[in-house]
């Protein structure tokens, strides 16, 4: 499931939605902004990968791109987990996903989402979108002291 | 996910109010209370009317019965004086009488005095006198039919001496003689041709008591208090002639001042006939008749207690009062029961009415409570709806646009110009869709929002919203016109949506004037509230088809002469009538049009 590349900006995607997943990685891949990219196809698999057995052995990811409406454990759920494990607590994490509701953004900033995007239909937009997600997280903004 | 739990007036919470008793009708008692006065006011004024009627009849009568009695009294007494006058001119014209008179006074013949005798005694038998004395030219008693003794009485000498020196019948009136007895008198000279002067006189002596007295105490009718009265000048004095009835010892004793007013007496003396109101000597109101006795100084007053002439009055407006009030009772009752029926009937309604509502109420109840739990679970649903609408609806779409493009990026030099114009469609439809899923999902949510009404000053809602409209086209020419203070009560957050769809519209289809002019106001008063409009100088529209623009995805622009989904005035719609409010737009093709709308949160 990991994908790696020579350098030490990591990132994590989780998305369950194959073209989402296709389209984001391509998206991130044509801005050539980052080297690793682990995808998690559901929430459980993010958790593992983040917290599961030889968690220790791995870096963390830059960051964590999570969509929302996950099958088994959704994303919200993801993110409440991350923030609770001392480990993961500080992660930068940014809901990517097709919603806007109201509902979803009050929880997800409530439960210390560093932030919030919407996908936008339009594959020009979305490419952009993610373009300056990159640029902006793994580039200009600096991480917490642990990630170093 | 959230559950749904609104809180404006549309609101139906699963809570239902209590049941309200109807209001009742406050019970009065004016209206019986003032049917009963204006009764007792008529019913006592008839009464008054009758009562005063009828007591002004009967002091008529009963003034009518004094007077006639008065004057039968008076004239019978008159009458009776003349008579005796006359038995006095007989003697004295008697030529008989005077010739034997004269021989028997000069000669004492024994057969004369018999004569003389006989003849002075046929006058106390045969016209009641007391006694008929014989005086010679002296004046001495001669002859008497009775053996009394008159030779020392005063008042008979005196008046004696009289008729002897004038020659004429001569009157004695009522006075008491030496015996204490009231007596009259009348003397008639007797005369014989050849000489002036009386040979003698006879005296006609008369007892009151015989007849005079009896003649004026008699009373037609039964009466505890009628009284006549003869009576006479004596000086200044009124002199009560005959024995009084409520007091004895008083004929021909008690005066009383002429001058006493209101003593009927005195005022009969004092020339007054007819029937009079005042106090008898008792001091007692009296109705009192006084009538002259024609021939003599005397006068009649034949009076009555006015409190027994009046008690038949008093009596008839006793029974007047007792109907009167038997009436009013009467009728009082028959209010009191009419109203209470009535009252009965009343509350008998109220009741029905009370439980018709109540049992209405309570289907109501259930009924509030199936819609509460059917709008719930369609809220519900809705919110699920939306929620899934918001997640899974755009990625398909998203995935045909991007892999349109992936496939023009990857193998567009394979593809020719056809192909690339269809990927372009694909992609332009799949945006499309992805805008009228936004729009769909900017109603519901203006649908599941929960309002929170509050005074929302509308003019500065307005500038912000126009201000923030206007950032995405700086370039536009835009005059904007928003009337100052407009206050409201409303959620705000709504009402930014909506001034924002109806402000974005005015911007749009005014977009081909040079100078654009928007204009935010309060006008008029609809039933329910202010209202307010946003004027714009635009392309207008076509009224015949103005009942469809507030219908989701109803437009009456093409799309690319002004582009939009027709999500706008829907939505504008939806936060209206979520405050309770109307919403309508006026316009004319090329002239503008005008959004009004009225809210009453
Ligand atoms: N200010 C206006 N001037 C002229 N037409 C208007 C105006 N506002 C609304 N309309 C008409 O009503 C239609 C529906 O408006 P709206 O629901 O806001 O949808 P949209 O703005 O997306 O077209 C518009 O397409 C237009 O035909
Ligand atoms: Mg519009």
């Amino acid at each position: 499931m990991a994908e790696k590349t020579t350098s030490d900006k990591k990132l994590l995607l989780v998305e369950d939605n194959p073209d989402d997943r296709d389209l984001t990685l391509r998206a991130l891949r044509s801005n050539n902004l980052v080297n690793e990219i682990v995808v998690a196809n559901d929430g459980v698999e993010a958790l593992e990968y983040l917290h599961g057995a030889g968690c220790e052995e791995r870096d963390l990811p830059q960051l964590v791109l999570l969509d929302l409406k996950l099958p088994r454990v959704s994303g919200l759920e993801v993110l409440e987990r991350v923030r609770k494990d001392k480990r993961t607590a500080l992660l930068p994490v940014v809901i990517l996903t097709s919603s806007i509701e109201e509902e979803d953004r009050l929880r997800g900033y409530g439960l210390g989402a560093n932030s919030y995007v919407r996908k936008p239909v339009d594959f020009e937009r979305f490419t952009e979108t993610v373009r300056q997600l990159g640029m902006y997280w793994l580039l200009v903004n600096e991480p917490p002291p642990m990630y170093g | 996910m959230r559950i749904l739990r609104r809180r404006d007036k549309s609101d139906t919470s699963g809570e239902t109010p209590p049941a309200t008793p109807l209001p009742r009708s406050r019970r009065t008692y004016l209206p019986p209370v003032l049917i009963f006065a204006v009764l007792a006011l008529g019913v006592g004024a008839g009464g008054y009317l009758i009562s005063r009627s009828q007591s002004a009849a009967l002091r008529q009568q009963s003034a009518k019965q004094l007077e006639s009695i008065g004057t039968l009294k008076s004239t019978q007494i008159a009458s009776w004086a003349r008579e005796r006058l006359a038995d006095a001119r007989v003697l004295q014209s008697d030529a008989f009488l005077a010739q034997a008179a004269q021989s028997w006074l000069t000669l004492r013949q024994p057969n004369v005095q018999a004569q003389l005798t006989r003849a002075l005694q046929a006058l106390p038998t045969q016209y009641g006198y007391a006694d008929a004395v014989l005086f010679d030219a002296q004046g001495h008693p001669r002859l008497s039919a009775t053996p009394v003794d008159v030779g020392r009485d005063p008042t008979i000498a005196s008046t004696v001496q009289r008729t002897l020196a004038s020659g004429s019948v001569t009157f004695s009136d009522l006075h008491l003689t030496l015996g204490g007895r009231p007596a009259l008198a009348w003397y008639a000279p007797l005369m014989v041709p050849g000489r002036s002067a009386p040979v003698a006189v006879v005296g006609l002596l008369s007892d009151p008591n015989t007849f005079l007295y009896p003649l004026i105490r008699s009373w037609p009718t039964s009466s505890r208090s009628a009284e006549a009265l003869l009576v006479r000048r004596e000086g200044d004095d009124v002199l009560f002639l005959n024995e009084l009835r409520f007091r004895a010892h008083t004929a021909l004793l008690l005066s009383l001042p002429l001058s006493q007013p209101d003593l009927p007496a005195a005022e009969a003396v004092r020339g007054k006939t007819g029937v009079v109101e005042g106090k008898d000597y008792r001091g007692v109101a009296v109705l009192s008749d006084l009538e002259p006795v024609a021939g003599t100084p005397w006068f009649v007053v034949a009076k009555m207690d006015r409190s027994e002439l009046y008690a038949p009055i008093v009596a008839r407006q006793r029974l007047i009062l007792v109907v009167v009030i038997a009436i009013l009772a009467a009728a009082g009752l028959v209010l009191v029961l009419l109203w209470s029926a009535r009252e009965r009937r009343e509350a008998r309604r109220l009741f029905a009415a009370e439980r018709a509502l109540r049992e209405l109420n309570l289907t109501l109840e259930t009924r509030v409570s199936e819609r509460t739990t059917q709008l719930t679970a369609a809220n519900q649903e809705l919110e699920a709806f939306s929620y899934s609408v918001s997640h899974d609806l755009r990625a398909p779409l998203r995935a045909m646009d991007g892999f349109s493009q992936a496939l023009v990026d990857d193998y567009g030099d394979q593809l020719d110009e056809t192909a690339h114009h269809h990927l372009q469609r694909v992609r332009v439809a799949a945006q499309r869709m992805g805008t009228l899923i936004d729009d769909l999902l900017a109603l519901t949510q203006v649908t599941r929002y929960e309002m929170e009404p509050a005074d929302v000053n509308l003019s500065a809602l307005m500038h912000e919203v126009v201000d923030k409209a206007l950032e995405q086209e700086p370039d536009r020419h835009v005059e904007v016109t928003i009337a100052d203070g407009v206050h409201a009560r409303a959620d705000s957050r709504l009402l930014r949506i909506a001034l924002t769809n109806i402000v974005d519209n005015a911007l749009k289809f005014s977009r081909g004037r040079a100078t654009a002019r928007i204009e935010f106001g309060e006008a008029g008063d609809e039933v329910g509230g202010p209202v307010y409009y946003v004027r714009d100088n635009g392309a207008g529209f076509d009224l015949t088809y103005v009942h469809k623009l507030f219908t989701p995805f109803q437009r009456l622009h093409r799309a690319d002469e002004f582009p939009g989904t027709g999500i706008g005035l829907a939505i504008v719609k939806r936060v209206v009538v979520r405050h309770g409010g109307r919403v309508w737009i006026e316009g004319e093709i090329d002239k503008g049009a005008t959004v009004r709308f009225t809210l009453s949160t």
